[in-house]
């Protein structure tokens, strides 16, 4: 695992170059959005006033009004879109896949590719089957003796609905956030799922012969880390393959590994991997618009992230290879 | 005279889902003792190939070979009681650690893929024994609590239902392996 300092030395020797490049693009992506976003909002409200003056009053009228700001507001959005992408597009494939490379040069990047959707489907975490689906930052490659790849992901389901005499749709999202998988080290069969544990940190007792009627998720397995029960609540197709796959070992590391990430994890071991989901609105990688890549802290962020991803494997101990599968 | 009736059907309906519990509690803990008696003779089975492997390198510790071949010989007699099963397979997982702490001493042994494949093989196996042995306590902790708690265990006493003990290692065996002791056997 590289280190902090050895990070800046890379930054130092070979990334000056393009973080110079960079931020000129978001000096000139961010100038650019800001005077259109001005222009539309002075238009907006212009012809707000000369609706005003045609009208009279504001009155009955307010939402009139209201319109063409409203316009000015989802132009310059999607105006923001289209005006960084270039700069965005530049920023993964220059420097977001170098430090994927400085992480190890045999990690491979894709800055527009993702988990696939099979792995999504098969841990198990989501009941929804997804209508839409996708993603990106795909990092992946293989760490000593485990396989592993990782992306930010979003799955969306079509609700149909009635209005008049239509069927419309709409879209309603699944899951939007951060997916890991990677080799688990023991073969087993069946499915195990560590979920978040709401219901027994509010209701205890209660909460815990409530879980154990969530019967599609399989049968509620009652683990002996008390500090683990607290957090998480497991179901499983087998008790013996649950205790099997979460040793008293692999609940103690799961417990630390949810505190390095404060948006909290669901876990699912299934056809031998395991799924590491954390539901987030926060991209991950993506470039700074409005604050300068010239300060390190900045760089800093993406290279943790990136470590925090990567040690999971280091933390769940998945290297460790003595029983039947290498 | 409706209300009545009401009231006897719903304690029907109590008791009988308390009896259906307690029967489900009691046969998960059967279930899951099945499960550790699979994996005990799957490790049995493994015993033979362990020995076979180890004893032409192993000289020095023909005294514990011997005894893990005597205890495995009377494991799969099949006259044991539950009990005695229990007591036995401690005394096995005791010895075949000692077999693994000694192996370190014999570095061309540790080294040889017949070993290396057997050793994660027995690794997958005693997990699962430890895995299953878990599985086995948190049954019978749950059986045991609707034994002996409100308003279950006045249906237990009806029905003769008595807790079970949880899987314990004997204190003599909670004792550190004296590998000094075991190099000069």
């Amino acid at each position: 695992m590289r280190t902090l300092q050895e990070f800046k030395k890379f930054c130092k020797s070979e990334l000056t170059e393009d973080i110079y490049a960079l931020e000129q693009e978001r000096e000139g992506a961010s100038n650019r959005l800001i005077f259109m976003g001005f222009l539309l909002l002075a238009g907006a409200a212009f012809v707000s006033f000369c609706l005003f003056m045609l009208v009279g009053s504001v009155g009955k009228n307010w939402k009139m009004l209201a319109v063409p700001i409203i316009a000015a507001i989802g132009i310059s959005a999607w105006i923001s879109g289209r005006g960084t992408s270039k700069y965005k597009s530049n920023f993964k494939n220059q420097l977001i896949a170098k430090i994927v490379r400085f992480m190890d040069p045999s990690f491979f990047y894709n800055p527009d590719g993702c988990v696939p959707e099979l792995s999504f489907r098969s841990c198990g975490v989501f009941t929804s089957t997804p209508d839409r689906y996708g993603g990106e930052d795909l990092v992946s490659g293989k760490i000593s003796s485990t396989i592993f790849q990782f992306s930010e992901v979003y799955a969306e389901q079509k609700i149909p609905y009635p209005q008049a005499f239509l069927i419309r749709c709409r879209w309603m999202p699944i899951f939007q956030g951060f997916l890991f998988v990677a080799d688990f080290n023991k073969s087993f069969k069946g499915r195990v799922l560590v979920l978040p544990d709401f219901a027994q940190r509010l209701m205890g007792r209660i909460g815990q012969s409530l879980q154990s009627l969530n019967k599609p998720r399989g049968q509620l397995v009652k683990l002996e880390d008390d500090e683990f029960e607290k957090h998480f609540v497991v179901y499983a197709d087998d008790q013996v393959q649950a205790r099997y796959v979460l040793s008293t070992s692999l609940m103690h590391r799961i417990n630390n590994l949810s505190g390095k990430w404060k948006e909290g994890i669901c876990l699912s071991f299934a056809d031998s991997k395991v799924f590491l989901v954390i539901s987030s609105r926060l991209d991950f990688l993506e470039p700074p618009l409005h604050s300068t890549l010239l300060d390190f802290e900045v760089l800093q962020t993406y290279f943790e992230t990136l470590q925090l991803a990567i040690g999971v494997v280091k933390d769940l101990n998945l290297n460790t290879r003595i029983w039947t599968k290498e | 005279m409706w209300i009545a009736i009401g009231i006897i059907v719903a304690v029907i309906v109590v008791i009988a889902l308390m009896f259906n519990s307690l029967v489900g509690k009691k046969n998960q803990v059967t279930n899951v003792f099945g499960t550790i008696d699979a994996l005990l003779k799957k490790r049995y089975d493994l015993l033979p190939k362990l020995i076979t492997t180890v004893k032409e390198y192993m000289k020095h510790e023909r005294e514990l070979l011997e005894k893990v071949t005597e205890l495995r010989a009377k494991a799969v007699s099949g006259n044991l009681s539950d009990d005695e099963q229990v007591d036995l397979d401690n005394k096995i997982s005791k010895m075949l650690g000692g077999i693994m702490v000694a192996v370190e001493n014999y570095p061309d042994l540790k080294a040889s893929e017949n070993f290396m494949q057997l050793q994660r093989t027995m690794n997958e196996v005693e997990e699962q024994i430890s895995a299953a042995r878990r599985a086995y306590n948190a049954a019978v902790t749950d059986y045991n609590n609707a034994v002996e708690m409100l308003p279950t265990n006045i249906v237990a006493a009806i029905m003769s239902y008595r807790t079970k003990k949880v899987f314990e290692i004997p204190e003599e065996q909670r004792q550190d392996i004296d590998t000094e002791a075991l190099f000069k056997k």
